[in-house]
């Protein structure tokens, strides 16, 4: 009997796997060096610089004795970006897992899918406006020179939009296969 | 249509296949179809089917699409 999808798939479904572990790995290794800063008394807040002539640079300055509400920041942000990023990455490895046994277009697929979603909105929370909104609290003890910074990114809609468009022919597909089950 | 609805419905392509002498695996390979569908089918576990399927059969089995079916009284009350 042939092998339930092709050799490109199961490169493909290789890489995922890899990329899914990854994830995690990374998603852990930086979730504990995040949290390392706090141990250490210290939280980084996203900042940025104007050198005359060269322009703007941005990057993170380390705050000393930070306040409750900028170790909650803080504490939110790693929480979230991890967390985001485990979501996202246990989602992918469960439809790769799916798809190596050959069972595509299930109904749970669509969840997976909302969970992705879902693991992308806490993860731009995280990754991009806690930290913008930490940076603006931490604007009267930067140090001089520095300036609040936040960014809006508009990535995170356009993926869930793309995952929305995803999630709907998954939901024709599985109408599909319930409908051609047992056929002969 | 209900999930009861087809077992009501019966393929004797098991009972022709054994009046024609021939196994299961002699008629899969004739018609076409894996050894697994032949046999959801004789144990009355497919929902659907395709032409071409129950033309090979006609074809392999010597008879008419009816003859294959046979559908059980629908249950009063």
């Amino acid at each position: 009997m042939s092998e339930p999808f092709e050799i490109r798939d199961r490169r493909i479904l290789g890489v995922a796997t890899g990329f899914g572990w990854a994830g995690v790995l990374i998603a852990l290794v930086s979730a504990g060096a995040g949290l390392t800063w706090l141990f250490e008394g210290q939280v980084p807040v996203q900042a940025s610089t104007d050198v005359p002539g060269h322009g703007t640079f941005e990057g993170a300055v380390l705050i000393s004795d930070p306040s409750w509400v900028l170790i909650l920041l803080h504490l939110a942000t790693v929480l979230c970006t991890a967390g985001g990023m485990l979501v996202i990455m246990f989602a992918v490895l469960w439809l790769v897992r799916c798809a190596r046994r050959g069972d595509a277009f299930l109904p749970r697929m669509r969840s997976a899918l909302i969970a992705v979603a879902a693991g992308i909105v806490v993860w731009t929370v995280g990754g991009e406006m806690l930290p913008g909104a930490a940076s603006i609290l931490a604007y009267g003890v930067l140090p001089e020179g520095f300036h609040s910074y936040s960014r809006i990114t508009i990535w995170p809609v356009m993926l869930i939009v793309v995952l929305g468009v995803i999630a709907a022919v998954f939901d024709v597909g599985a109408r599909l296969r319930h409908e051609t089950e047992g056929l002969v | 249509m209900g999930e009861e609805d087809l077992s009501r419905l019966h393929c004797r392509v098991g009972e022709l296949a054994a009046e024609r002498g021939l196994t299961l695996t002699e008629l899969a390979e004739r018609v076409g179809i894996s050894l697994v569908n032949l046999s959801v089918l004789k144990n009355d576990r497919a929902r659907a089917i395709r032409f071409t399927t129950l033309i090979a059969l006609c074809d392999a089995l010597g008879c008419q699409p009816g003859d294959l079916f046979e559908l059980a009284e629908q249950p009063r009350g």
